[in-house]
């Protein structure tokens, strides 16, 4: 028995929606991304609007409950200095910024190198690795605030004891990865590269270990560098008188509860825009991979 | 008489653990000829990979001695290129990278190494895949570029553990054929593992079978086909058939001390 002519139809308008559900599936990867921008706005949006509502009503003390456009003009004067409402922080953002971001910046080149080249050298070697790692795994479980004391103690007040609290607290996780990598080396990767003629260590390392362990050294780095952030913001509200950490401490000392907001964001929004930049490295060097 | 190329004698390997001790290997002896096409032959566990490794000089025996043109074999070196079962090549260098990746190519000034890459490539039949990564590419091609980078190295011998394995049916077929070109073009000589009877009547002038528990080599079979060899034809279907009969022999009935046959069936409860 052949299909009917109604049966084809029937058929047709089965199946019709199902094509029109693919179709909306392939209009394209943008589509999809802004669907999920969308889901991921439905919180914020809706806190930001109760936040604007609060404050608007004064249900509560706008002192320590501003409201979101008072944060956001607070915000703008710390960046450009328009209205003199953040006093002393009008205008001077970028001066903070790069204090935090210096600070950052030689600590975390600091503790990093130092994290990987110790992750090698007791990945690598044995006797090294008898030798450095206990004395590793047992300064690891000290929180790096708990160093904050004995680094203002030893080092006194100002950029020294930040900068160590931040090589600190990027050594830890660098050190850990990189050995990881170290260690898991692929043998068979070990085996093609003798018997291509490297077959001493030095060449074992540069032809093969290096490039297997160098995700994990991503790895770590990236997670060092949120960890620098931790550290320079605890290290600023007690050590120096400049950078994010001390803008946030400095104003909760005045009840400036709109300054406070305003350097959390800042300090959010340039750790993340640090991370995207450690990432867009991570992609370059590591191009195999993507 | 053919010059011997690589030899090994009574050599004996055992993997000791903390709870046991295995002999892989028991008093072998095995000659390869120069520029010869020998393929070791056995079911899995029979030590054949063990003995490639010895002569690759990734494991040391626990006695006896490997040789390599009359010199004994201390540890790996570029005059053994390696073919492993899996690729093993550098996810991090490009597919013209990897087959330059030799040391004895690296040696050699940047124009000349182009030219190297170009010909090996060429062989395997991967021209215009230079700029590759090894994660781009299937399987049986992965392969190739291993093929590729080994012998771009100069090597003397080409060791091969069971390189097409892991392979599907067509790409297996397709790279058998392809590597006796390439052997007849080179003249390497090949150590060539595997575990399939009709790669081994397909590739090897030589064939050493293998028994297992301990390892040792049983029997040797030559091969006298003219190439290109056909796996339908009546001759080759033959040998095939006499192999099979040598390698179920020895891998069913373990030979007892006195001579006589024990059947090791599998124990039922």
């Amino acid at each position: 028995m052949s299909p009917t002519d109604q049966d084809i139809d029937r058929e047709c308008l089965r199946s019709a929606p199902s094509i029109r559900l693919r179709g909306w599936m392939s209009a394209g990867l943008w589509q999809q991304r802004a669907i999920s921008f969308l889901y991921a706005m439905i919180l914020p949006a809706t806190a930001a609007i109760a936040w604007q509502v609060v404050g608007d009503l004064h249900l509560l003390p706008p002192i320590i409950f501003p409201s979101l456009s008072k944060i956001a003009s607070t915000t703008l004067d710390t960046l450009t200095g328009y209205s003199g409402t953040s006093e002393w922080y009008s205008g001077k953002w970028y001066v903070h910024a790069v204090a935090s971001l210096g600070r950052v910046l030689v600590g975390f080149v600091i503790g990093g190198s130092l994290g990987t080249m110790c992750g090698i050298l007791v990945g690598m070697f044995e006797r090294v690795h008898k030798i450095l790692d206990p004395s590793i795994q047992m300064l690891r479980p000290i929180p790096v605030v708990a160093w904050i004391p004995l680094a203002v103690a030893w080092f006194g007040i100002g950029n020294p004891p930040a900068v160590f609290l931040i090589a600190l607290g990027t050594f830890f996780p660098t050190y850990l990865n990189t050995l990881h990598g170290v260690r898991y080396v692929d043998p068979i990767l070990v085996r093609a590269s003798q018997m291509l003629g490297y077959t001493s260590g030095w060449e074992k390392f540069r032809t093969v270990v290096l490039w297997s362990a160098l995700p994990n050294i991503f790895t770590g780095l990236r997670v060092g560098l949120g960890i620098a952030w931790i550290c320079v913001a605890t290290a600023e509200m007690l050590a120096v008188k400049s950078g994010f950490g001390y803008l946030l401490w400095d104003s909760y000392n005045f009840l400036r509860v709109d300054l406070i907001i305003t350097g959390m964001i800042s300090i959010a929004a340039v750790g993340f825009l640090s991370d995207r930049l450690m990432l867009l490295v991570q992609r370059t060097v590591l191009k195999w991979e993507s | 008489m053919q010059q011997v190329k690589l030899s090994c004698s009574r050599v004996r390997k055992m993997f000791v653990s903390a709870s046991s001790e295995t002999l892989a290997l028991d008093e072998t002896s095995l000659d390869v000829h120069d520029g010869e096409f020998l393929c070791l032959l056995g079911p899995s566990g029979c030590g054949k990979t063990t003995i490639l490794n010895l002569f690759a000089g990734f494991e040391r025996p626990t006695s006896g001695t490997l040789w390599l043109n009359n010199k004994s074999i201390q540890g790996p070196g570029m005059d053994r290129g390696v073919i492993f079962q899996e690729h093993a090549l550098f996810p991090w260098l490009t597919v013209g990278d990897n087959v330059a990746s030799g040391k004895r190519v690296q040696a050699q000034p940047a124009e000349r190494r182009g030219t190297v890459v170009g010909r090996y490539l060429a062989m395997v039949g991967l021209t215009g895949f230079e700029n590759h990564y090894p994660r781009q590419l299937s399987g049986g091609m992965r392969q190739r570029v291993a093929i590729a980078r080994g012998l771009a190295n100069e090597p003397e011998v080409l060791l091969m553990d069971e390189p097409f394995a892991a392979l599907d049916a067509i790409s297996r077929g397709l790279l058998q054929v392809e590597l006796v070109r390439i052997w007849e073009l080179t003249r390497k000589t090949i150590v060539f593992v595997t575990h399939n009877i009709e790669e081994a009547v397909l590739l090897a002038d030589r064939v050493a079978i293998m028994t297992s528990r301990p390892g040792r080599v049983r029997d040797i079979l030559e091969i006298n086909l003219a190439r290109p060899r056909d796996v339908n034809g009546v001759e080759f279907n033959a040998i095939e058939k006499h192999l099979r009969e040598l390698v179920v022999d020895q891998s069913v009935f373990g030979k007892q001390a006195d001579g006589s046959h024990r059947m090791t069936a599998p124990v039922s409860r």
